[in-house]
């Protein structure tokens, strides 16, 4: 005889528990600090003010003694150096070429890329290369702290000691290429660095190749223009750098052939000392870790999705088809004795009630046992006071045994086993016993629902012995492989039972166990929806907790006990591979699998941007309410509780999976469980005596649509599909109307370009978009980086009539004397001087380019007289290649040869496609241009209508990713100042006017020279005021009608 | 735990699928607790201690 073991539940597993979930969420924080690197330089369109002007005047900055030195390299020397890297693709093609023209390079890679491909470092090593530091992840440091900068510089320095057993000095600081672009801030950092020993490095030439320029474009960018010593800036990594590759093919032998030497940019490098290595590595391998656990649990959510998804695919299908076998095939009354036995220990609440409805039965010949297991509570005696039924009083010894000695006591072939808290109806039992008319049918599963609903616990209940429990029940059926017979409501054939060996103690799920047997025994077993019962679910967590416990615990023994029907053939055979696979995949497996799921998608939705991991939970979810939602109209209840269902996923379903792990660990360790009972309530009673009126009156909803006597008045029915439907196509509408404005507002940056100049500004109520409009353009031809005073090249007003069908363009000349305005911002106490200068004065050495477009749309209003300005939009040239990008190239026709001053490149007359590139780059010259600045200011006008032709006839409004594509970019190339309107509503007046009907105008002016000849600037004709009272007084056409000499012609 | 809750006495003559009388089962999983235990361990000290060195460092 097995002596009785100690079955103290385990606990520890909990410590390792929270100790996986902290380890999860660690290493997924720090798989995002290292995938987070960014690349290249600030993407177009986004300025950096820099506070003043260079504070390094070269490019190789150390500090020596408390001083920042700043050091150029030797005359006629080019050090090529490339950021970002290593990269599998590029570098090692960059490495390729290097090597066919015996060249040698700096590499400032980035530190979590070398951890990535450590081969790719040591392979530069061994070339003869270079290796500098450019952080860890490519943040801007300057903007970071002083410990994080700390984290980020010893990082990578430790992964490269790692990597090549080499302690690099040399450093880059991301989004920092030029001495020009060192502000207070920047040198602050550069000081720090150079204060822990290392050697800055920034470059001469940057090649801005991370834009993807041609390679000529690159090859250009990169020759230094004189013979001092250059430092070249390029990328290895960071996007596709293929141009870059072929550039160098084209630059080396340049350099070559123009004697330059290309050097290693001068700096020691010693060895790594053995922590730094150590650090390094061990760094290097959680990095590592935290990229496979990452790729590990995005493919282990895709397989959990797909579990999930799977299982609501069985159960919809399954369920459809039992519902339509019933609908096809009723069932006939079978009218048989049937006995019925009540297992009972201590169910004074609830037996009285469950004898009641028991002899209310309209079954007839029905046989009543009462099993008292050892009650101590006057079970028996509340029994046998009340009602004419056998009561059979034993010494406690279990569920199973007493539900032995109620079988053997039994007169009748047909058994109905039920708990002492089941409340049968009055058709409950012949429901139950019609499908034993089949001789094949062993035992039939009844269809329990929970009588205590109120309260959450409840709820959640109903919903999952709806949607889970009953649903299963029928997928089994239909695969013949039923698991599990509920306690609460089974018939058995005493053949069956015998068959099966009777009724077994050695498992906590005695029902389950039950079933089980039954069916390898070769009898069928199915499940009657229509045979209800009511039961008394726990309804506290601790009670859910120790009912679940004990089924899960339960039904996973019976498993085990069970698990050679596997692979034993026909009904058997059936059993263990359909039932037995889908409880081990969608009641064992996917509950375990839920904690590390939970934790990945709750990381995923707080802390990184939405994305597939947000696709998926919503899509499951939405799944999921629409099978609930299938389940509640099969079995027939009211689909109220159904909007507590999203709820479930936050305490149950983890309570769920939490019991799930502790059987799991419980059998694992073979603990046992002893078996535990709920506190009844009487709940279940409380149907039957009218105590609780509103679960009484569930019950009676609940049967009348059962019996198909009950429903929903047609308009109720048609109100609620209408209104479903229009909800969906509404919010389906709006949402997506949202995201896109959205989309398209966010991509503008907006500022206040007129100030005081603006129409609106002395009464914005006012002003609306319904009348004429003048609107201020403004180009500035400014890169990034650049130091001093920013001069607006471009300076155009756009009229537009009230009727909106046409638009008139005149651009005002940039060395136009000018009387500028004071300026309270900056101090700027007014002035006579160029046009242009006014945005530079405006803008101040911070380069505040919304002050300098104040200053500018001052003056404009000063120089035409106009009332106000209706909108402003600033472009930056650069950011404006996107445009032209996006639109595929723009036709240009070139009216004479001219050689760019900026890239030498020469455009020969004659029309031809150009890139973005070589648009900007052709719209920037001046000094050779037929008509010098008139004649750029025509080829602009041109452009700005050319661009508008191009998007007409590209008809992107009927392609939406192109123009998606087209606003996007134009939004990052643009600040725009549209007052009280949005920019969407201001785009939306314009709709109007086709790109034909913009008239473009010639402001007409003259030189201005001193007696030495010298240029003073430009004077405006009298023509030129004529122009400005023609828009004033909206008289445009009348003018365009008397000075056809100053209509300009399309570029195109 | 009161009797009222307990009632479950093993008598019968079948033994309970998973129960490990002997305990060697039990031994054999706290071992793999404690190994996976540790390893866990290690591993938040790697990637916290690999961040706290790198800052003080620098």
């Amino acid at each position: 005889m097995p002596r009785h073991r100690n079955t103290g539940r385990p606990r520890a597993h909990w410590s390792i528990f929270v100790l996986a979930l902290a380890a999860l969420v660690a290493t997924l924080f720090l798989d995002d600090y290292a995938r987070e690197t960014g690349g290249g330089t600030v993407p177009p369109g986004e300025t950096e003010i820099v506070e003043r002007g260079s504070a390094v005047d070269g490019p190789i900055i150390r500090v020596d003694n408390n001083r920042v030195v700043a050091e150029r390299l030797p005359p006629r020397t080019v050090a090529l150096t490339f950021d970002d890297g290593p990269d599998p693709v590029w570098t090692p093609q960059i490495l390729d070429a290097l090597k066919r023209h015996h060249a040698k390079a700096t590499f400032f890679v980035v530190g979590a890329h070398v951890n990535q491909h450590p081969e790719l470092v040591r392979r530069i090593v061994a070339e003869g290369h270079q290796l500098g530091l450019h952080s860890f992840t490519h943040r801007d440091l300057a903007t970071m702290s002083e410990p994080r900068r700390r984290v980020e510089f010893a990082l990578t320095r430790n992964a490269v000691a790692h990597a090549t057993g080499l302690d690099v000095r040399l450093f880059r600081p991301p989004y920092l290429a030029s001495p020009a672009k060192v502000d207070k801030r920047a040198l602050d950092m550069i000081t720090d660095a150079g204060n822990s020993g290392y050697t800055t490095v920034l470059a001469d030439r940057d090649t801005t190749d991370w834009r993807r320029p041609t390679p000529k474009t690159i090859a250009n960018l990169a020759m230094p223009p004189n013979t001092k010593g250059a430092i070249v800036l390029m990328h290895d990594g960071g996007g596709d750098r293929s141009n870059t590759v072929e550039a160098l093919d084209l630059l080396l032998p340049r350099l070559a052939a123009d004697g330059r030497t290309t050097v290693l940019v001068p700096g020691a490098t010693s060895e790594a000392t053995t922590p730094a290595k150590l650090q390094g590595g061990a760094f290097a391998f959680v990095q590592r870790g935290a990229g496979w656990t990452r790729t590990g649990l995005f493919w282990l959510m895709i397989f959990a999705t797909a579990l999930a998804g799977t299982r609501m695919v069985i159960q919809a299908f399954c369920a459809w088809r039992h519902a339509r076998r019933r609908r096809k095939n009723p069932l006939p009354p079978y009218e048989v004795p049937v006995s019925v036995i009540v297992p009972a220990f201590n169910e004074a609440a609830n037996i009285v009630a469950t004898v009641r409805s028991l002899l209310a039965s309209e079954h007839p010949g029905l046989e009543i046992i009462v099993v008292d297991d050892g009650s101590t509570d006057g079970t028996a005696d509340l029994v046998e006071e009340q009602f004419p039924v056998r009561v059979l009083r034993r010494r406690n010894g279990g569920k199973a045994s007493a539900l032995r000695a109620g079988v053997a006591a039994a007169r009748h072939d047909i058994l109905v086993l039920i708990d002492g808290d089941t409340i049968v109806e009055p058709d409950t039992i012949g429901m139950l016993v019609r499908s034993f008319a089949d001789p094949a049918v062993g035992a039939v599963a009844g269809n329990a629902k929970v009588a205590n609903r109120r309260g959450i616990i409840g709820r959640w209940q109903h919903l999952e012995y709806v949607v889970a429990f009953n649903l299963d029940r029928r997928v089994f059926e239909m695969a013949d492989c039923m698991t599990t017979v509920p306690g609460a409501l089974g018939g058995f054939r005493r053949a069956a039972l015998e068959a099966a060996g009777g009724v077994h103690s050695d498992t906590l799920a005695e029902d389950t166990d039950l079933t089980m047997a039954v069916v390898r025994a070769g009898w069928r077993v199915v499940y009657d929806d229509m045979a209800c019962a009511w039961t008394e679910a726990p309804g506290t967590w601790k009670g859910l907790w120790r009912q679940r416990y004990r089924w899960c615990y339960g039904t996973t023994q019976a498993m085990w006990k069970h698990r050679h029907a596997l692979v034993e053939k026909g009904p058997a055979g059936r059993f263990g591979r359909r039932g037995l696979g889908y409880v081990a995949a969608f009641q064992i497996l996917q509950p375990l699998l839920a904690p590390i799921i939970d934790v990945y998608l709750v990381y995923s939705l707080l802390f990184r941007p939405p994305g597939l991991e947000a696709v998926f939970w919503l899509g499951i979810h939405v799944a999921q309410v629409a099978v609930a939602a299938y389940a509640f109209r099969l079995d027939k209840e009211p689909a109220g509780p159904l909007w507590s269902l999203p709820l479930l996923q936050i305490g149950y379903r983890q309570l769920i999976y939490l019991v799930t792990i502790q059987s799991a660990v419980t059998a694992l360790a073979g603990s046992g469980l002893r078996w535990h009972v709920s506190k009844r309530t009487g709940r279940a009673a409380a149907l039957v005596t009218t105590k609780d009126a509103k679960a009484a009156r569930t019950q009676r909803l609940v049967r009348l649509i059962r019996l198909g006597i009950y429903r929903d008045p047609r308009w109720a029915r048609w109100t609620v599909r209408v209104g479903m439907v229009l909800v969906l196509i509404s919010g389906g509408a709006w949402a997506g109307g949202m995201m896109l404005t959205d989309r398209y507002a966010n991509a503008v940056s907006r500022e206040d370009l007129l100030g005081e100049a603006a129409a609106y500004h002395a009464d914005p109520g006012s002003w609306s978009l319904d009348k004429a409009l003048n609107i201020l353009l403004i180009g500035v031809d400014w890169r990034k980086g650049q130091t001093g005073m920013i001069r607006s090249d471009t300076v155009m007003v756009l009229h537009v009539p009230k009727a909106k069908d046409r638009a008139y363009l005149f651009s005002l000349p940039r060395d136009t004397i000018v009387d500028i305005p004071p300026l309270a911002d900056t101090g700027f106490r007014g002035g006579r001087d160029r046009l242009n200068s006014s945005f530079a004065y405006g803008a101040g050495i911070e380069q505040d380019r919304a002050r300098g477009g104040r200053l500018l749309a001052a003056t404009v209003r000063k120089l035409t007289g106009l009332p106000g300005l209706d909108a402003a939009v600033l472009v930056d040239f650069y950011g404006f290649s996107d445009v032209v990008k996006a639109l595929g190239g723009m036709n240009v026709c070139v009216d004479a040869d001219v050689r760019s001053i900026h890239t030498h490149k020469l455009f020969r007359a004659g029309c031809r496609k150009m890139s973005g590139e070589d648009a900007i780059d052709y719209l920037r010259q001046r000094k050779k241009v037929k008509g010098s600045d008139y004649g750029r200011q025509a080829h602009q006008q041109q452009f700005i209508g050319s661009i508008a032709a191009e998007a007409k006839r590209q008809n992107l409004a009927a392609n939406p990713v192109k123009l998606d594509s087209l606003l996007r970019a134009a939004g990052h190339a643009m600040t725009v100042t549209t007052g009280p309107a949005e920019p969407i509503d201001l785009a939306f007046a314009l709709r109007g006017i086709n790109p034909d009907r913009i008239t473009m105008l010639r402001t007409p002016g003259h030189g201005r020279h001193d007696p030495a000849g010298n240029y003073l600037g430009e004077v405006l004709d009298p023509a030129a005021q004529q122009l400005f009272r023609a828009v004033r007084e909206e008289k445009l056409p009348q003018f365009v009608a008397a000075h056809p000499d100053l209509v300009g012609k399309a570029l195109v | 735990m009161s009797d009222i809750d307990d009632t479950r006495r093993l008598r019968v003559a079948q033994k309970p699928v998973f129960t490990d009388w002997r305990g060697l089962r039990r031994r054999v999983v706290v071992a793999i607790g404690i190994v996976v235990g540790t390893a866990l361990a290690g591993w938040l000290v790697l990637i916290v201690a690999g961040v706290l060195l790198a800052a003080r460092s620098g």
